[in-house]
């Protein structure tokens, strides 16, 4: 008996030990339906217990045979977003265990940061969740690191149902030829204002406008209200200048730039700094804002990701409406673009594949998801959802969803890009950084500027490409 | 037969339980666990991973010393953000010394009061590490924020503080400044130390308070300003978070700090190999400083014990 006992005892402690180990070795991994990050810890603590003592349970029945339930299947779903998110998606998760019996889905999500250190962990320990919520700017990384699985067959054999998907959506997802994620949503860069500071004004402000109509438009405000505007000549912004002459940032293939004349460069920062000069466009070092309170201190018209609308209304503490992106005067194609707001993927390896792709099939077709989740992750890609979704909205989500059904009509939308390149952050980080010298004034030889920052982005693009 | 073996197994782990030395190992278990875990490991493996390509999503690759040339060949804000590391360090750390001796010295005073100063002066640093801090920092000298305001009272118009290069990392040297409250206690301790006896014989000697400070005070302390230096600098050249919280090393990288450049390499664009390269340069610039100040210790540190 005794010796039974310490047996046992030493087993629960080497099972603790082990446990505790490959929780470090995991970065924290948790497997559990907590339903909010607070109570993540204690559970886990729990599921360690539990998984003690169901351990030692099993060392005692060993000679038993071990009886294998059938059907009960598994799969685990993570992503980033704040609480109002994680509700409504545990609740979307329900529905989906409901409609499929026998299934259970763990999953856990965390804030933007802790997300991709948490996922990258799990992604070195092969622990990847089976269904999980990827970014445009981390896609390629992970897709050519052979983590994410292939898409097309499911698509194909229609386990995955996107007849109602657009192609130039799909495409969003193509990394080296296979689809390796599907856009949850989408939203587009456009132009917010406030009203109320147009109306004191005195102007209307069109949907459309070209560069000079847009520059005219600030002038006049600034003369008459005093409101500045903060256009900035962000990298976003260089490419959708870009784009309106049929070019992107980055080529096709994301081994190189896809422009090769700097003065689409010298273009847009001279914009900037001649309307620093006339004073209706703010300097960098007046800036009070945080970020999403600008219109309630800095500018009275920028640019925003559209599905942030709300967010944006509600910290600045005013109405906005939102327009199109300002255009070139001399522009051959539309500048603006659907960008998939966020994404799922499924992980290369999963043991469940099927059901992970059917938990994605289930978001995107059922429309009694949108109930629940509304379009928190973008305008529904689906058309059939789209059109449920589009009369259950208000506030800063209709608006939103207005946008995207104007601009999705006639000839508004260009071909949306993916940057192919592992390499882009850091080119997208180097124009940042070169752009901010020359908004300090500090760098004021526009031309070589540009050069040189074209010649050390490609170097940096050729070697990733090798 | 099988109790008289289980006996014997048994009474030979109680003799080993028994022993002293055991009970000692049990107690440390958990600490040593933590250094081989955390800190061993962690420590070979980069220095290992210093020598790949390691974009943490797929497996390190060999690359002997790329990471090195391209450190000190390729990249320039490298370079930059060494420099405005040293700038960081050389002027918060004298500051910050010279604000902990002051204060430990108005503090060192007899009075009633005295614990409830200690306790006021020790509380920034208390908080210190905290991003609310930090937070509450880069608050305080917003366009908009407190200190503007102050100094609107007095009629000199606001300063942008964070967005300006030239003064933005002076506020994060003010951070670290403000927090001088471990160093302030070091201080402290030493000060009342010093036998009261000296200042006795001095002042029938008929010494003023100045000259009992420099002649007194400072050299009989200077073992422990020597350890704050040693300690201030270590801990400033691997400064990290305020820039990270408050400035994210802008505006035009004034503020980027060596930890800062480290981080972003390493998790932001997925160097991780490289990120490792940059921290044993720096574990090399500090071993190269505090030997230094080792060496100088000799001319300017005064042991009582020490036989001249």
């Amino acid at each position: 008996m005794q010796k039974k006992r310490w047996g046992s005892l030493l087993a629960a402690l080497g099972i603790v030990m082990a446990v505790g180990l490959t929780a470090c070795g995991k970065g924290g991994q948790t497997s559990g339906g907590n339903g909010s990050a607070g109570t993540s810890a204690k559970e886990e603590t729990k599921e360690e217990q539990a998984a003690v003592t169901e351990a030692a349970s099993q060392e005692a029945a060993s000679e038993e045979a071990a009886d294998e339930t059938p059907a009960e299947q598994t799969i685990r779903v993570m992503w980033w977003g704040n609480q109002d998110r994680a509700d409504t998606t545990a609740e979307m998760i329900h529905l989906f265990e409901e409609k499929h019996p026998g299934v259970t889905v763990e999953f856990e999500f965390t804030d933007w940061t802790g997300y991709w250190d948490k996922l990258s962990t799990l992604a070195i320990s092969g622990n990847l969740p089976d269904v999980l919520q990827m970014d445009v700017g981390y896609l390629v990384q992970y897709a050519t690191s052979g983590l994410l699985a292939d898409l097309q067959p499911y698509i194909t054999s229609g386990a995955l149902d996107l007849s109602g998907v657009p192609q130039s959506v799909i495409d969003c997802g193509e990394v080296g030829g296979a689809i390796r994620a599907l856009p949850t949503g989408s939203s587009a860069p456009a132009l917010a204002y406030r009203p109320d500071v147009a109306e004191e004004a005195g102007v209307e402000v069109p949907m459309e406008m070209t560069r000079s109509q847009y520059l005219d438009l600030c002038r006049e405000v600034y003369a008459k209200t005093g409101w500045k505007t903060s256009f900035y000549p962000s990298v976003d912004f260089l490419d959708y200048s870009l784009r309106n002459y049929g070019l992107h940032f980055f080529n096709e293939d994301g081994s190189a730039l896809g422009f090769d004349d700097p003065s689409y460069i010298v273009k847009i920062w001279q914009c900037k700094l001649d309307g620093m000069e006339e004073g209706y466009n703010i300097k960098p070092e007046d800036v009070t804002s945080e970020s999403t309170d600008i219109y309630a201190k800095d500018t009275w018209i920028d640019p925003l990701w559209s599905n942030q609308l709300g967010t944006y209304e509600t910290d600045s503490g005013c109405e906005l409406k939102l327009v199109n992106l300002v255009q070139e005067d001399d522009a051959v194609e539309p500048s603006n673009y659907l960008r998939p707001t966020m994404y799922w993927s499924v992980a290369e390896g999963s043991e469940n594949t099927d059901l992970a792709v059917e938990f994605i099939n289930f978001f995107v077709n059922d429309t009694d998801v949108y109930d629940i989740v509304g379009i928190d992750r973008g305008v529904p890609v689906d058309a059939d959802t789209k059109a449920y979704i589009g009369d259950k909205l208000e506030g800063a989500a209709a608006k939103n969803n207005e946008f995207v059904a104007w601009l999705s009509e006639g000839d508004r939308l260009g071909d949306p890009i993916i940057d192919q390149s592992p390499k882009a952050a850091e080119v997208r980080d180097k124009f940042g950084e070169v752009t901010q010298k020359v908004v300090y004034r500090v760098e004021t030889d526009l031309e070589q500027a540009a050069k040189n920052f074209m010649e050390e982005a490609n170097a940096i693009l050729a070697s990733a490409a090798e | 037969m099988e109790d008289k073996k289980k006996r014997t197994w048994r009474q030979k782990t109680a003799a080993v339980l028994n022993k002293q030395w055991v009970a000692g190992y049990v107690f440390i278990f958990p600490f040593i666990i933590g250094v081989l875990v955390f800190k061993l490991a962690p420590f070979f493996t980069s220095f290992y991973l210093a020598f790949t390509d390691y974009s943490v999503l797929s497996p390190p690759k060999w690359i002997g010393l790329d990471n090195f040339r391209k450190m000190f060949l390729q990249d320039e804000k490298f370079w930059a953000s060494l420099l405005v590391t040293f700038k960081f360090a050389f002027v918060q750390v004298p500051v910050k010394l010279a604000v902990s001796l002051l204060v430990a010295l108005v503090l060192s005073r007899r009075s009633r009061a005295v614990g409830v100063y200690r306790t006021i002066f020790y509380i920034p640093s208390l908080m210190g590490g905290s991003v609310a801090v930090a937070l509450l920092w880069k608050q305080l000298f917003a366009m908009d924020g407190v200190i503007n305001v102050l100094l609107g009272w007095i009629g000199i118009p606001p300063v942008q503080w964070l967005t300006n290069p030239s003064t933005a990392l002076y506020v994060l040297i003010g951070l670290g400044v403000w927090q001088f409250g471990s160093s302030m206690l070091i201080f402290l301790a030493a000060i009342q130390n010093v036998p009261a006896t000296y200042y006795e014989a001095a002042r029938i000697d008929g010494a003023g308070g100045f000259t009992c400070f420099f002649r007194i005070t400072l050299p009989m302390i200077t073992p422990v300003l020597f350890f704050n230096l040693v300690n201030q600098l270590i801990g400033a050249l691997q400064a990290f978070n305020s820039s990270y919280l408050i400035t994210s090393g802008g505006p035009l990288n004034s503020t980027l700090y060596y930890g800062l450049h480290l981080y972003n390499r390493a998790f932001k664009y997925y160097e991780m190999g490289y990120g490792c390269a940059m921290a044993w340069f720096m574990l090399v610039i500090i071993g190269i400083f505090t030997a230094l100040v080792f060496r100088s210790s000799s001319a300017w540190v005064y042991y009582e014990s020490e036989v001249k």
